[in-house]
């Protein structure tokens, strides 16, 4: 079994099943409302996420843990997964950065102008 | 809506202007502080939103109304895009494809403007449901988030933070970010915020929805998504000391080239290159006062010149009507300050020349002119064009065009549908035109064709053509010398209150008939105040009025007050100068036949004007002095020209009978002269009170077409004439017609002799007797009465020597004021 990072979010969710697993999908959806402020739509959709990557099942309304949650820290891995995000942001979000298609070499350049700008200040 | 996208498409030239000026500006200001370059955006956005503009003399914008919200309507289409240039190239093109033809139903623009209407609905409805999908597919995928400071979620899905919502707008981070830069990817976000940038890019994107279709719109969206993020770094980092500066520069660099993970993403849109932020950031210096009062200026004078659009000013716009019986044009005129008048003429171009021209002049008091064509009908046949042409308030002046043969149709253009048209003094207009066709068809034209082709004149066949030429003439100010002889609008004691103030400083004035109060003194004038100074009394006694035109207006706060009578404060003394009505008939005031009228003049006292049908005369207890005739006396006006305190008669009549002519005669009474203005058989002219005076107007013979008109303001423009020394007037009040008489004597040859006379010398005739003992000679036959008759117009004695009790053996003879005999009729 692959094993993978979850994100502070997805770690969040799963926090909350493997505590209460075996648990009905309903009352997943209340807790998640309760501690996460959720709706409904998207604890299923974190859920579907996590039962496609093996991590919980959901069967007949009930929400069981595939693997355990010591059992998933204990064997964390440094495999890189590609995240494909659908498309960038839309034109009229104000966001902090967008580029992301910076070769290796416009980066070290970069670097390199922010060392000399701290160079010069501790000079 | 056709009318709403046209008017957008308008703007969105306009705005154009602005935005490539708001690029150069924004180049100047490059080291000025960006949040400036910002407020330039927002002089596009307000450029974009305002359907309106002010007008200012310093606005650089070609043209507010490139597509003139008409041209669908228009006979020939044009554009006016306030270059020369651009209307050279694109109107020929214009007219080419989209003139309407006259076997066109409909003008092609109706069709294909209003399917432009709806493929711009289309884009604007695409983009506005892309952005709606986007922003609730963003939503969506944010609803996995934690909290994880006040109002900022973590989100595992994401690609880098950004600010979501505009009501309460949550800053959202990627849950792996953490530490400084997650620190100051906060501030930046927040700055955002403060900034309202949450609320500027949605607006600008919204405007961009509706002109989509403007280029230089997608450019400024871009520059500006730009602009906020250097500026919204700039706002961070103006606090941040050189440590810290770089550790934020570390942030952005940190985000853009994650080391987890490789992503490729298209480009997003609008987004400023790191490397460019990063710079911007470590060279960033805090703008120095003067620089940002420099940029400030910048913005101003970019909104001042192309925020604003350029001044129409005057004009004439057109309305158009339909007509059932004629072909009708109407105008709207707005003269304006530079144009003082127009002159309406209708040209008839037949053969290649211009063969008559009507016309009427139009002053600034006319607010609406309309031209109405109807076809003149004479017992059933179609013998000529009647040109109507009114203004709001005056009859209207109909011109006859007899047309040379029978006409099949018409063709008719009246310029500029709905159009304003700016006017230029100096500068003429064709406003209509029409066309007859004899059967060999009419080539297709309009005026403005016409304009710039004067060419086609030539050729037309026959064609009407009106045209407004517009006067540079300086309204005239007469300068009245303030001596003269004033009146009180109000009443004195018994009688008119006067006041005369005479060329050598003395005044005298008057309260009233039965006032024994003569007041006299030496007056003066200095910055616009009268001042008289009475010291008829023990007590000296000072009189104030101000000067208001031609008028004085009595201070009653500063002034000692009059004996007879309380003159309340700003009583007005009018003067001589201006014109006091007698009569006017032209002015719906019938001419009586029957019965004299009669006035007095306060400066000619025991002197009675009186005025019959056929002559004026002064009455003193004398006895009359006939001043002079006119048959009829059309009006008379009383007016000081030359500035001696008495005023003048000013008068039109008629003279002649057979072949009459309109003169305009001026009798200055008080030095027994007279003038008069004639041109016996080529003009007329007419007198006519106006606003300003008394003009007179020159109209070619036969009042068919007023040639010039001016203002009467002295009497250089007249010719001085005899008046009372006429020894016609002796010959009692017998008047005759030569033309009359000698139209008889065509018929008859009898009796009649025309040459071998013997009075072929001209001489000087001094009294009635030297008349008869002149004409005496051509006679032979016994007489015991002698009659003299006198025709004026043609100065012309007739003397009639006839025995009383007997029927025939007259004999008349005919002789010129200078005793040459003209012509003796003898009888049986």
């Amino acid at each position: 079994m692959a094993h993978f990072e979850l994100g502070q979010v997805q770690e969040a969710f799963a926090n909350i099943v493997w505590a209460h697993a075996p648990v009905g999908s309903g009352e997943l959806v209340k807790l998640c409302e309760r501690e996460l402020h959720w709706k409904k739509p998207t604890t299923y959709t974190v859920l579907r996420k996590l039962c496609e990557r093996g991590l919980f099942r959901n069967e007949g309304g009930t929400v069981t843990a595939l693997i355990s949650r010591e059992e998933f820290y204990s064997a964390k891995s440094e495999q890189f997964v590609e995240e494909t995000f659908d498309g960038s942001l839309p034109a009229f979000v104000a966001a902090f950065i967008s580029r992301k298609d910076l070769t290796a070499g416009e980066a070290d350049e970069i670097q390199r102008m922010i060392d000399a700008f701290r160079k010069e200040g501790e000079a | 809506m056709s009318a709403v996208f046209l008017k957008l498409v308008n703007l969105s030239i306009t705005a154009g202007w602005l935005i490539l000026a708001v690029i150069v500006a924004r180049w100047l200001l490059k080291k000025a502080p960006k949040w400036i370059t910002c407020v330039l955006w927002a002089l596009v956005a307000l450029r974009l939103v305002c359907p309106f503009s002010l007008q200012s003399a310093l606005s650089l914008i070609p043209s507010t109304e490139t597509i003139p919200a008409e041209i669908e309507m228009m006979q020939a289409p044009a554009i006016q895009s306030g270059i020369e240039a651009v209307n050279q190239t694109v109107n020929p093109v214009i007219a080419q494809s989209f003139t309407p033809t006259p076997a066109d139903s409909a003008n092609p623009l109706q069709i294909v403007i209003p399917i432009l209407t709806i493929i711009w609905l289309a884009g604007m409805a695409a983009l506005l449901v892309y952005a709606l999908v986007s922003y609730w597919k963003l939503k969506k995928r944010v609803g996995a988030s934690i909290p994880v400071e006040e109002n900022v979620f973590a989100c595992d899905d994401i690609p880098s933070p950004f600010i979501l919502g505009i009501v309460k707008p949550r800053i959202y981070v990627p849950s792996s970010m953490e530490g400084e830069t997650l620190d100051y990817v906060l501030t930046h976000e927040a700055a955002h915020i403060r900034r309202r940038d949450h609320w500027w890019k949605p607006l600008g994107y919204l405007l961009l929805t509706v002109y989509w279709f403007q280029p230089l719109c997608w450019l400024a969206y871009v520059l500006l998504c730009r602009d906020i993020e250097l500026a919204c770094d700039e706002r961070v980092i103006r606090e941040l000391g050189r440590e810290e500066k770089a550790a934020y520069s570390q942030a952005l660099l940190d985000c853009s080239f994650p080391r987890r993970k490789i992503a490729a993403c298209p480009v997003a849109f609008g987004e400023v290159g790191v490397k460019a932020r990063v710079k911007s950031v470590l060279n960033y210096k805090k703008p120095a006062f003067w620089l940002i009062l420099a940029a400030l200026i910048v913005c101003i004078a970019v909104a001042v010149c192309f925020l604003t659009g350029p001044v129409t000013g005057d004009c004439l716009t057109y309305v158009p009507m339909q007509s059932a019986v004629g072909q009708r044009a109407d105008f709207k005129v707005d003269l304006g300050k530079e144009v003082h008048g127009a002159t309406i003429t209708a040209e008839v171009w037949n053969g290649g020349e211009c063969i008559s021209t009507d016309c009427v002049i139009i002053t600034e008091a006319t607010k609406d002119l309309s031209l109405l064509f109807l076809e003149h009908n004479e017992g059933g046949a179609v013998t000529g064009m009647d040109l109507q042409i009114g203004d709001d308030d005056a009859q209207p002046y109909t011109a006859f065009f007899p047309l040379p043969q029978t006409v099949t149709g018409w063709a008719f253009s009246a310029g500029y549908d709905q159009r304003r048209i700016p006017v230029k003094p100096g500068g003429d207009v064709i406003l209509a035109a029409l066309s007859c066709d004899f059967g060999a068809g009419v080539p297709a034209f309009d005026c403005k064709s016409l304009m710039e082709e004067p060419g086609r004149l030539r050729v037309a066949e026959y064609m009407i053509v009106i045209r407004a030429s517009f006067s540079t003439r300086q309204p005239q100010t007469i300068e009245v010398p303030l001596a003269g002889h004033y009146q009180c609008e109000h009443e004195g004691f018994g009688g008119p209150i006067t006041l005369t103030l005479n060329p050598n400083r003395t005044f005298q004035y008057y309260e009233g008939y039965y006032s024994s109060y003569l007041g006299t003194g030496e007056w003066t004038y200095d910055g616009g105040t009268v001042t008289l100074v009475d010291n008829n009394l023990e007590a000296e006694r000072r009189t104030y009025f101000t000067v208001d035109g031609t008028a004085l207006v009595y201070d009653k706060s500063r002034s000692a007050p009059f004996i007879y009578v309380d003159l309340p404060d700003g009583t007005k003394f009018i003067s001589t100068a201006t014109p006091l009505e007698w009569f006017d008939s032209f002015g719906g005031d019938p001419i009586d036949y029957e019965n004299a009228r009669e006035t007095t003049l306060d400066e000619f006292p025991g002197v009675t004007f009186r005025a019959s049908s056929g002559m004026v005369e002064a009455v003193t207890s004398e006895g009359s002095e006939r001043l002079y005739w006119g048959m009829p006396v059309l009006n008379v006006y009383f007016c000081d020209l030359n500035g001696d305190g008495k005023r003048e008669l000013c008068s039109s009549a008629c003279f002649g009978s057979g072949l009459s002519d309109e003169r305009i005669v001026v009798v200055d009474y008080a030095n027994m002269q007279s003038y008069d203005l004639s041109d016996r058989g080529n003009f007329d002219f007419k007198l006519t009170c106006r606003e300003d005076g008394l003009y007179v107007e020159k109209w070619d013979y036969g009042k068919k077409q007023m040639k010039d008109a001016w203002l009467l303001c002295s009497l250089e423009d007249l010719t001085p004439g005899s008046l009372l020394s006429d020894l016609g007037w002796e010959a009692g009040a017998e008047i005759f017609s030569y033309a009359m008489d000698t139209e008889l004597y065509k018929a008859e040859d009898a009796g009649v002799r025309r040459e071998g006379f013997v009075n072929t010398e001209p001489m000087t005739l001094g009294s009635i007797q030297e008349v008869i003992t002149q004409a005496e000679k051509e006679r032979k036959n016994e007489y015991d009465t002698v009659k003299v008759a006198y025709d004026p117009t043609e100065e012309v004695f007739r003397v009639m020597f006839y025995m009383k009790e007997h029927l025939g053996g007259d004999v008349e003879v005919y002789m010129d004021k200078n005793g040459v005999t003209l012509l003796t009729v003898a009888g049986e």
